[in-house]
């Protein structure tokens, strides 16, 4: 059995000191965790390099910076974004699947959860994704990968993975109000047409309803959805 | 000696021609490597990936340096095993 939904109210970098905590030995059962942000946070993808002046100018906005364990471009967390991860042990059979198929179970359970809302969006297979365009590859919402959830064109929910010899962690950064992504241009150092450019790339689920989305309501439905992705894929012949 | 390559079967779903960035050496030249030590952290598709020794033995040279890319099959590094 799988522990019912935990929504984190806390930062994004006790999301990562968790995730790191699990992983650092082998996994034996399935974690799923939320995280409703209270505070702005840039959050790198694991290969881009945290150096002395992206931590100043993350300071002196008054933002928190971490890198995160999986890949992409930087993240702008805060109260504006849910933080989804799924730590799964090594040998399940969602974590010894593809990539990419990989990603497909986890962005479809998305896609359903905020259709549930009332939210038009779908969950895009690789041939729908455009080619990728080098110079976003600073931004996570900058440009999408396969299976992430769009509303239109507009991405609404990325995604990242990482695979360890003691589990695989599966997240998710879904965007429940407009973030101010000028603020993050500026932490990375892009110009302020970058951050207006993320603006016009990107939607939240506030925004398409035009009405306030309570994300402990959606981490509720999200947790049932994945919970019953993990129990089937333990079930299957 | 023997090719350190990323595991084949990470690769399996991915759409050909994809390439996968070197994050991180763990080793280097003239290390000493355990069977199934990781050496290396890559990226492919948003997803970060460990590289492990194929064998135990001593790691001759890198041919895909951090901050590289390379492509399915590709060599990573040379190992002489012990």
């Amino acid at each position: 059995m799988i522990p019912g939904a935990r929504v984190h109210f806390a930062s994004a970098v006790a999301e990562q000191a968790w995730i790191a905590g699990l992983v650092s030995e082998t996994v034996r059962h399935p974690r799923i965790g939320f995280w409703v942000y209270s505070r702005p946070a840039v959050v790198l993808g694991a290969s881009q390099r945290l150096d002395e002046g992206l931590r100043r100018r993350a300071a002196v906005r008054g933002m928190q910076v971490c890198r995160r364990i999986g890949g992409g471009g930087a993240v702008l967390a805060g109260p504006w974004m849910l933080g989804v991860s799924v730590i799964l042990p090594p040998h399940h059979p969602l974590a010894v699947q593809g990539i990419v198929a990989a990603y497909r179970w986890f962005g479809e359970a998305h896609a359903r959860a905020l259709a549930a809302q009332g939210i038009r969006c779908r969950s895009l297979p690789p041939a729908r994704i455009p080619a990728a365009d080098p110079s976003w590859r600073w931004a996570c919402f900058g440009q999408l990968s396969p299976w992430e959830v769009v509303a239109g064109t507009r991405k609404l929910v990325g995604l990242c993975q990482a695979r360890k010899a003691t589990a695989t962690v599966l997240s998710s950064g879904i965007l429940i109000q407009m973030p101010p992504w000028g603020r993050l241009s500026e932490v990375m150092c892009e110009s302020p047409g970058h951050g207006r450019l993320l603006g016009r790339r990107t939607t939240a689920c506030g925004h398409l309803l035009g009405r306030h989305v309570d994300p402990v309501r959606l981490a509720t439905d999200l947790h049932r959805r994945l919970r019953t992705n993990l129990d089937a894929a333990l079930t299957r012949p | 000696m023997t090719e350190v390559v990323l595991d084949d079967a990470f690769w399996k779903d991915v759409e050909p021609g994809t390439e996968a960035l070197v994050d991180q050496w763990l080793v280097g030249p003239g290390d000493a490597v355990a069977a199934g030590q990781a050496v290396a952290k890559v990226v492919l598709v948003k997803t970060t990936l460990e590289v492990t020794a194929p064998a135990a033995g001593i790691i001759e040279k890198i041919h895909v340096a951090a901050e590289q890319t390379f492509r399915r099959g590709a060599s990573l590094a040379t190992l002489r095993e012990t």
